[in-house]
């Protein structure tokens, strides 16, 4: 082993003055593209030192060099039904209302639709939220381009792509996905991930047999059983709003509508490595307010001006195959940050309206974005946090993403005056602690975004310029009430801290069978979330149903907060206690709630708690 | 990007997602072998030498995790939950999975006294302590992922991870458990990783 990448081994994921402090020589820099050919320090974005300590196989510690602005913004396909939407078309049959759970070792019915057969041995789907739509997703080995510059990288996507195909889906249109695994046998397969899968929809009020809780992992048809002899998965989404039980109804509360939504894989022990190899996808959720037609309802911008942007940043090695470091659960940065699967794009935009939906699915980098012209930031309208629909909009200059929150931005091209701009991250960020507080100038350059300025396109979309509306109305709109109801509720608390090397809760480490909340079905709790680290921040999630942050060391949200909102993350900075307020409606079972830096998740950071 | 490539590109193309644009390679990860493991030369507690990789690694299903005698904190409770793991591993330790325990003081943790720390706890054949040369056990503790990225909190040996780490060397598969989880569940985690032959 030579010597620099033990020095390097040493000084372990630090910064550029601390590898000026190993006292590498110059040669030996210049060795790991720290330093240029012109002499000065190369930025290499929290490139972990382990990770190139562990390339030394390939002999190029860091990503092979790629220009800016070849590649064009990939757009991400809209997922279609299965053939006429007729389930029978499903490869391996019709759904039979069953699905397997626990590491496909027992087989349950769902909660809220049923198959029952009739006097011809056909299914008819029924119970309280009948599926109407059927799809089916193959997650698959594959290979694509992340740059024309670079040779096809190996990666594991749903339906052999990444990101995965985005869902549009509808209040009111329960649906059933089949999730085929048809990744390699367990048994032979070499390399980061597992061929496992269990797929979380993110921010869902989705059954717990469909949540894809950690442990509901199914096997690879390559690995058959006596449970799950064909290696799928069903998984239904009700697509209904919270608060159906108590209201009586099948339709719930209007102002619990999310439209955001993320899918990924969610293995115990693996999430990391099988969310970096590529197992992600957008899953956007409509209503007559967010009509998906710019037309009609809130008159958001709708078809190619609404545009998912998933944010991801990874390492690949000199053959451009992702590189993972399998011995380090601090949090991964990559080096290459990429745009719906490609590095550093561009984007060819109409002089109009876009609706902008950021998504961060990590896995450890956190985001702040901004526009900017070579000069200023410009301004845009933050519509949602986490997904989920302000109650107005909020102009801004940037917008803060923790891993796995999301938002949607407005941005008017028409009312910008140049035809060339750049998506910027303004956070600094080292190593898998989390942003060190550094706001850089101009940032670092995501994505290049090209005005057509030739020409005047429609444009019937809502001007926010023009006037307010009202997006989605709160659940609680009245935050003194809320104050009150919270003071009236249930308390939990959650310490997220670090105990012998391991992310923990509470100082517990995930264990599937330990229970650390049964909670009642239709009960309000308040949570206090601690971190009590002044060096690491933990993006806090919380499956099942949103929440509100009522505070943060004491200070209430203030109404012009883009927290003001419902949320699925809790950003946890440094020494920081939030309190939330959540509700656990409609659905009883097992849940999680973990830290999204997916490496702390895997290592322990993570409670299961139950509906009862 | 050029304005060739801005024309051609056109503003009105769909453009097309990241398609498979060759058939699936077969997963080659670059071997990480002795290279990243080293051959440091280590002794156990039964005074037997072997090289790191080579010896001990290569091509094996291992349990690993670090430990000290003279530790007043959770090494010996770590030791004792791992006893209860080499018992629900039953026969398949020292044939289907090795478990190494290396000592965070080579200095002070020789082999005579390993041994009658092994001794002390019933450790069984396919169970080995082991020390060496202080300065590549250390490169080994980093290799293997137990070092804290806070250099003071690194530097304090009473910091150190309990963690366990589990791995098959020959499908580059690896995770980390706690090292004190319950032994119901932490061997669950096990089984997870390298499943017993024939499962």
């Amino acid at each position: 082993m030579p010597d620099w990448q033990d020095k390097l081994a040493e000084i372990s994921q630090r910064n550029r003055q601390e590898i000026v402090h190993a006292k590498l020589s110059k040669r030996e820099m210049l060795r790991l593209g720290l330093l240029t050919s012109s002499g000065t320090l190369a930025l290499k974005l929290g490139l972990s030192a382990r990770a190139l300590a562990q390339s030394s196989g390939s002999g190029a510690p860091a990503s092979p060099p790629t220009r800016p602005w070849v590649a064009p913004l990939p757009i991400i396909p809209i997922k279609q039904t299965v053939k006429n939407n007729n389930p029978y078309e499903m490869k391996e049959g019709p759904p039979d209302g069953t699905t397997p759970i626990n590491g496909a070792t027992r087989r349950i019915n769902h909660q809220f639709c049923t198959a029952t057969t009739d006097d011809h041995g056909g299914y008819t789907y029924g119970g309280r939220f009948a599926p109407v739509k059927f799809y089916e997703t193959f997650m698959k080995p594959s290979s694509a381009k992340f740059h024309p510059d670079y040779s096809p990288t190996n990666f594991w996507g749903f339906d052999g792509i990444y990101p995965g195909p985005c869902y549009m889906a509808y209040y009111g249109e329960p649906i059933l996905i089949r999730f085929h695994n048809n990744l390699p046998s367990k048994k032979s397969y070499k390399g980061f991930g597992i061929p496992e899968i269990t797929t979380h929809l993110h921010n869902g009020h989705t059954p717990s047999e469909s949540d894809g809780n950690p442990v509901n992992y199914i096997n690879s048809s390559s690995d058959p059983n006596e449970i799950n002899p064909k290696g799928f998965k069903d998984q239904h989404y009700p697509n209904v709003y919270a608060g159906f039980t108590s209201r009586g109804d099948n339709r719930g509360d209007p102002t619990e509508a999310l439209s955001s939504l993320w899918y990924h894989d969610h293995h115990l022990d693996f999430t990391a490595q099988n969310v970096v190899k590529g197992m992600v996808g957008p899953y956007l959720l409509f209503d007559d307010r967010d009509t998906g037609d710019e037309n009609t309802g809130l008159r958001l911008p709708s078809g190619e001006f609404d545009v998912p942007l998933m944010f991801g940043d990874f390492i690949f090695d000199k053959n451009c195959q992702m590189v993972y470091d399998l011995f380090n659960s601090d949090g991964i940065l990559g080096d290459k940050f990429c745009v719906n699967g490609a590095i550093q794009p561009y984007f060819n935009v109409r002089n109009r309206r876009y609706r902008f939906r950021l998504y961060n699915h990590g896995p450890a980098r956190w985001y702040e974005y901004a526009l900017y012209d070579g000069k200023n930031y410009l301004p845009f309208w933050q519509i949602s946090n986490d997904g989920n629909l302000l109650p107005k909009a909020l102009q801004r200059t940037s917008v803060r993403l923790a891993v796995a929150e999301r938002a949607d931005i407005i941005i008017d091209f028409s009312k910008i005056n140049t035809n060339r701009l750049y998506l910027v991250n303004r956070l600094e960020q080292t190593d898998g602690r989390g942003p060190n507080g550094n706001i850089l100038s101009p940032g670092t350059p995501l994505m290049q975004i090209n005005i057509d300025k030739s020409r005047t396109v429609p444009d019937p979309s809502f001007d926010f310029s023009k006037g307010t509306q009202v997006l989605r109305e709160l659940p609680d709109p009245d935050f003194a009430k809320l104050m009150q109801r919270a003071a009236k509720a249930k308390t939990r608390t959650f310490r997220f801290d670090r105990t012998n090397g391991a992310w923990a809760v509470n100082g517990k480490l995930f264990d599937e069978d330990q229970v650390a909340a049964r909670i009642d079905q239709e009960s309000e709790e308040v949570w206090i979330i601690q971190n009590s680290s002044g060096g690491w921040r933990h993006p806090v999630h919380m499956h099942f149903e949103e929440h509100r942050i009522l505070s943060r060391n004491g200070v209430a949200t203030s109404a012009s907060s883009p927290e003001y909102a419902r949320k699925d993350v809790v950003p946890l900075n440094w020494n920081e206690e939030v309190k939330i307020f959540m509700r656990f409606r409609d659905m009883k079972g097992r849940y999680v709630t973990h830290c999204h830096n997916v490496m702390h998740e895997d290592s322990g950071m993570m409670f299961r708690w139950d509906i009862v | 990007m050029n304005r060739r490539s801005f024309a051609a590109a056109g503003l009105a193309a769909a453009l097309a997602p990241l398609v498979p644009s060759r058939p699936a390679a077969a997963a080659t990860p670059s071997s990480r072998g002795a290279d990243y493991f080293t051959n440091a030369v280590v002794t156990t507690h039964r005074g037997e030498k072997a090289r790191f990789y080579a010896d001990l690694m290569q091509g094996r299903r291992v349990l690993i995790n670090f430990v000290f005698v003279g530790c007043t904190d959770v090494c010996d409770s770590v030791t004792q939950n791992l006893v209860l793991i080499q018992d629900l591993l039953g026969d398949r330790l020292g044939r289907d999975v090795f478990m190494y325990s290396i000592t965070l003081q080579p200095d002070f943790d020789t082999p005579e006294v390993l041994d009658a720390y092994a001794e002390r706890f019933g450790i069984r054949p396919g169970w080995s302590f082991l020390t060496g040369n202080p300065a590549e056990i250390d490169i080994l503790r980093r290799r293997l992922g137990f070092a804290d990225i806070d250099p003071k909190l690194d530097l304090d040996i009473f910091q150190h991870a309990a963690m366990l780490r589990i791995g098959d060397e020959s499908l580059d598969r690896w995770t980390m458990a706690a090292a004190l989880m319950r032994p119901e569940a932490l061997i669950k985690a096990i089984n997870r990783t390298i499943p017993p032959p024939g499962s």
